[in-house]
């Protein structure tokens, strides 16, 4: 696992480094920031057909995606490769399958740390995001406040821990 | 006397053929088209089977395990468009070759009218004290479902009454998220490629929270170590019961319980066919009691 979560690391270091050198201000993922679209961002989730964790995150993941609506928008993060497409740099640990939720003009944004096997995750984001009343229980899925700080210049979205 | 069956006195199997005149896998100078009549049949009872050539290939060989699988695996028959349950037990290998019992009761079933189905049940959530559909369960899309309805296989619903049972012995109540998943996601609209062999496609699993008084055991608990003793003892019993749990799993999914069938097995394969036809075709779902 360390050694995973170092490369990792490694992988996102190339990444914001290639990210420096690229234009990103016209990023797919920058249009939906200015938007005001709350964006999910997953990360390494490496498909497989028979592991029912996998299997269990991409069914909670895709029925949100078809029912989150329109001001919600979706991208795939692989850290082992370099994609200008998706500028972020992550400053906190995010094993395989986790899961960034960013908006601009929220306080802050989410990161939920490995697989979401539970609706009420996206349930309380949703709510979050969308100033809504979040019941009392939800807050036990709440996953945890980052940071999120968006160079206009770069276009690079710096993930940092805590809000 | 007997009638004679009409797919001949013989064993009829994979390589028989009406235009080679070869039946129970020898060639015979009488005329027929036994293997044509064995199609016609499997087709009749809403086995999938793609030709009738009187050829008896791959294709009409696995036609006969699916209607053998249905013979032993589940008593649910299609009869117009209603639900019957068929009280004959049969006991059948699933071998692909038509035996006596399998002539017989491909016979009966075509003089009883009846059509292949999967063994899809709906259960009441209502009418169990300890588990409950959370606010993000998704109802099935589906004719016969209502807001309450559970819908698992029925060889799989006793994980859901014991579940049930066992919750309440450790004053624990359990919050269901999903069961029976439909397989029909499309990849191209789908943020990532759906898994296409969980015990969820076939009804065997289910996905809860286990809540002990204001505590939601979720996955973030479990992984910190916090769980309560009631979800710990829970899990032992269902465990205990012959049922596996997600958090054994090498990447821990601690929601997931599930009556696992082999998912490279045929049992699986014919299971997938018959349960997510029940739903793509709004076949009928019993609803089956709890008592």
């Amino acid at each position: 696992m360390a050694l995973l979560r170092s490369l990792i690391t490694l992988g996102l270091a190339l990444l914001t480094s290639a990210c420096a050198q690229a234009d990103t201000t016209h990023t797919p993922l920058a249009e939906a920031w200015s938007a005001g679209k709350a964006i999910v961002v997953t990360i390494d989730a490496t498909p497989s057909d028979t592991d029912e964790t996998y299997g269990d995150f991409a069914y909670y993941l895709n029925d949100f995606a078809t029912n989150a609506g329109d001001d919600w928008a979706f991208f795939e993060l692989d850290s082992q490769q370099t994609n200008p497409d998706i500028p972020i740099e992550l400053n906190v640990t995010a094993p395989p399958y986790s899961v960034l939720f960013i908006k601009a003009g929220t306080p802050q944004g989410y990161l939920y740390p490995g697989p979401i096997l539970e609706p009420q995750v996206y349930d309380f984001v949703q709510r979050r995001f969308e100033g809504k009343e979040v019941p009392e229980y939800l807050y036990q899925f709440g996953p945890d406040e980052v940071r999120v700080e968006m160079d206009e210049e770069s276009g690079l979205f710096k993930v940092g821990v805590g809000p | 006397m007997a009638t004679p069956s009409p797919f001949g006195p013989f064993e009829l199997k994979r390589g028989d053929s009406d235009k080679q005149q070869t039946w129970g896998g020898h060639k015979r100078p009488n005329a027929g088209n036994h293997v044509t009549t064995l199609q016609e049949a499997l087709v009749a009872v809403d086995i999938p089977l793609s030709i009738i050539d009187g050829e008896f290939g791959p294709g009409t060989e696995q036609a006969v395990k699916m209607f053998q699988w249905c013979l032993t695996a589940h008593p649910y028959r299609r009869f117009n468009q209603a639900l019957v349950t068929d009280t004959r037990n049969v006991t059948q290998a699933v071998n692909g070759r038509v035996d006596s019992q399998t002539a017989s009761e491909l016979e009966r079933w075509l003089d009883q009218s009846y059509a292949s189905t999967g063994d899809l049940v709906r259960l009441d959530s209502a009418l169990l004290d300890h588990m409950e559909v959370g606010d993000g369960f998704r109802v099935l899309s589906h004719a016969s479902v209502r807001d309450n309805d559970v819908v698992v296989a029925s060889a799989a619903a006793d994980l859901i009454t014991t579940a049930n049972t066992k919750a309440g012995e450790r004053s624990v109540q359990l919050v269901l998220n999903q069961a029976f998943r439909v397989n029909g996601v499309p990849v191209s609209g789908a943020v990532v490629t759906p898994a296409t062999r969980s015990q969820h496609l076939i009804g065997h699993a289910i996905d809860c929270n286990i809540v002990d008084g204001n505590n939601w055991n979720n996955s973030r608990t479990f992984a910190a170590g916090r769980q309560t003793d009631g979800a710990t003892n829970l899990i032992s019993d269902l465990k205990t019961a012959g049922y596996r749990w997600g958090g054994d799993f090498s990447n821990p999914d601690t929601p997931h319980f599930d009556k696992r069938l082999n998912p490279y097995g045929d049992a699986y394969g014919f299971k997938f066919f018959f349960n997510q036809r029940t739903i793509t075709n709004n076949l009928p779902i019993p609803l089956k009691n709890l008592e």
